[in-house]
């Protein structure tokens, strides 16, 4: 029974992590969610979003970079592409933290919007950095979009993990 | 005592609050490395791509159930309009048939004055998309066939549209696929019937641009690009799509096949075009 409570924690504390991994398979799965071109999506920000503000213990700096390097490992980019700009996000937001954790959903959307916006072209400028070319705007922009779009939803998913950690806690 | 305690108290917790730096300086380190050790770094990533693909091919199939399903409803919303639209082709594709048994017959009496030898035979195969990693950033696809399977570096992608992309990755049991408009493809190109040579060049957009074109030949929206075979990484005359945007200091080409929707790839070795030059990507 105790060896059954500890798996059950053991599960729900590495939950964030798992479905970190979980998202960043997902995004490479030719669903090709948009009619004309193919493109994957980091929803794994708005994971790290979340837990970087609410429960940062679980998803901590050296986890979000692990994700971040996993990611690479898929991509032609690279190693530390992906890497750097999860990091960033988890650091702006260990920054921002006590002012984020008060805030109410929608100011946390947009918060994210803000934050996801400015890593994102830090992304496309340390592209630049690498390959000389600067990215297209249209899908740059149609990436920042989607994940933006899609934040209430995994938003929410996360609060039921988090709720779930805490109980388990 | 307690002033004592409190100042370290202090230092730890700033300390952990820019702990993220430490991983951050880590991460461009490992940007900068992978851009130097190129052949390591890909060898580590040929590893981890053999252990996810299983996992990804256990994701995308209730995936795939759903966007099968999707498709399958357009398909049957757009099937009357088809249909009217292939008795057209039908009909038009009987013409060039008579057309093309008469060029053969032609042919084949023209090379009896010739002393030709016939183009090797080619070996080609078909593979599945296992993982697609488009991107704002890249533009390339994991297809499930490998060393184990034939694929072998440079073979060409080709869709039922025509060629898209290039085999550039040989693990295995997987490779990797560079799109026409990924940010490291560079194609030698033939523009037009006078054949204006240039170089197209992907930037991750869905229409290429043409680079290193001569400024005494001019190029006409609407004419074919095609393959010239300049370095040997691809074979002349194959079409790879129509200039499609000219602009002062910039022709845009709209490729054939972009890649999008794909499941299966057909790839092909042309074995008269192997790379002369060994890639630096």
């Amino acid at each position: 029974m105790k060896n059954l409570l500890a798996l059950k924690k053991m599960f729900w504390m590495s939950a964030p992590f798992l479905m970190g991994l979980f998202l960043i398979l997902f995004s490479l799965v030719p669903i090709n969610l948009l009619p004309y071109y193919h493109q994957s999506f980091p929803f794994v920000v708005t994971l790290i979003f979340y837990f970087s503000i609410f429960n940062p213990k679980v998803l901590n700096v050296f986890l979000v970079f692990l994700l971040g390097i996993i990611n690479d490992m898929m991509t032609s980019l690279p190693l530390g592409f992906y890497a750097f700009g999860f990091v960033l996000i988890f650091f702006s937001i260990s920054m921002l933290r006590s002012y984020l954790i008060d805030m109410v959903f929608t100011q946390l959307w947009i918060m994210f919007c803000l934050i996801f916006f400015c890593t994102d072209v830090i992304w496309a400028f340390l592209f630049f950095l690498i390959s000389g070319i600067w990215v297209s705007t249209g899908f740059w922009f149609v990436q920042y979009l989607f994940v933006c779009l899609f934040f209430p939803f995994f938003c929410r998913f996360s609060g039921y993990l988090n709720h779930k950690i805490q109980e388990v806690q | 005592m307690e002033s004592k305690l409190f100042r370290l108290k202090r230092i730890k917790s700033q300390f952990w609050r820019f702990f993220p730096v430490f991983f951050l300086l880590v991460s461009l380190f490992f940007i900068v490395f992978s851009l130097t050790q190129v052949v390591f770094v890909g060898q580590m990533k040929q590893t981890t791509l053999s252990v996810y693909n299983p996992v990804v091919s256990v994701i995308k199939e209730p995936v795939y159930w759903v966007r099968n399903g999707i498709e399958k409803i357009q398909d049957w919303i757009q099937t009357y309009q088809e249909n009217e639209h292939l008795k057209e082709e039908n009909e038009e594709l009987l013409k060039w048939r008579s057309l093309a048994i008469q060029l053969k017959e032609e042919q084949k009496e023209l090379k009896k004055y010739l002393n030709f030898t016939a183009p090797e035979k080619t070996k080609h195969l078909v593979a599945e998309v296992a993982m697609d990693e488009g991107s704002a950033f890249t533009r390339s696809f994991i297809v499930a066939a490998g060393a184990n399977q034939g694929v072998t570096k440079g073979m060409l992608a080709f869709s039922p549209k025509g060629l898209f992309a290039r085999v550039v990755e040989v693990m295995p049991n997987f490779s990797r696929i560079m799109t026409l408009t990924d940010y490291k493809s560079r194609v030698p190109v033939w523009i037009g019937e006078n054949k204006v040579s240039a170089l197209l060049i992907g930037d991750n957009t869905s229409r290429p641009f043409l680079q290193f074109l001569n400024e005494n030949e001019t190029v006409q929206k609407g004419e074919v690009v095609m393959t010239s075979g300049y370095v040997g990484v691809y074979p002349p005359g194959l079409l790879i799509g129509y200039v499609n945007e000219i602009q002062e200091d910039e022709v845009r080409v709209q490729p054939i096949e972009n890649g999008e929707k794909l499941s299966f790839v057909r790839l092909i070795d042309f074995p008269l075009s192997k790379p002369l030059l060994e890639e630096t990507e």
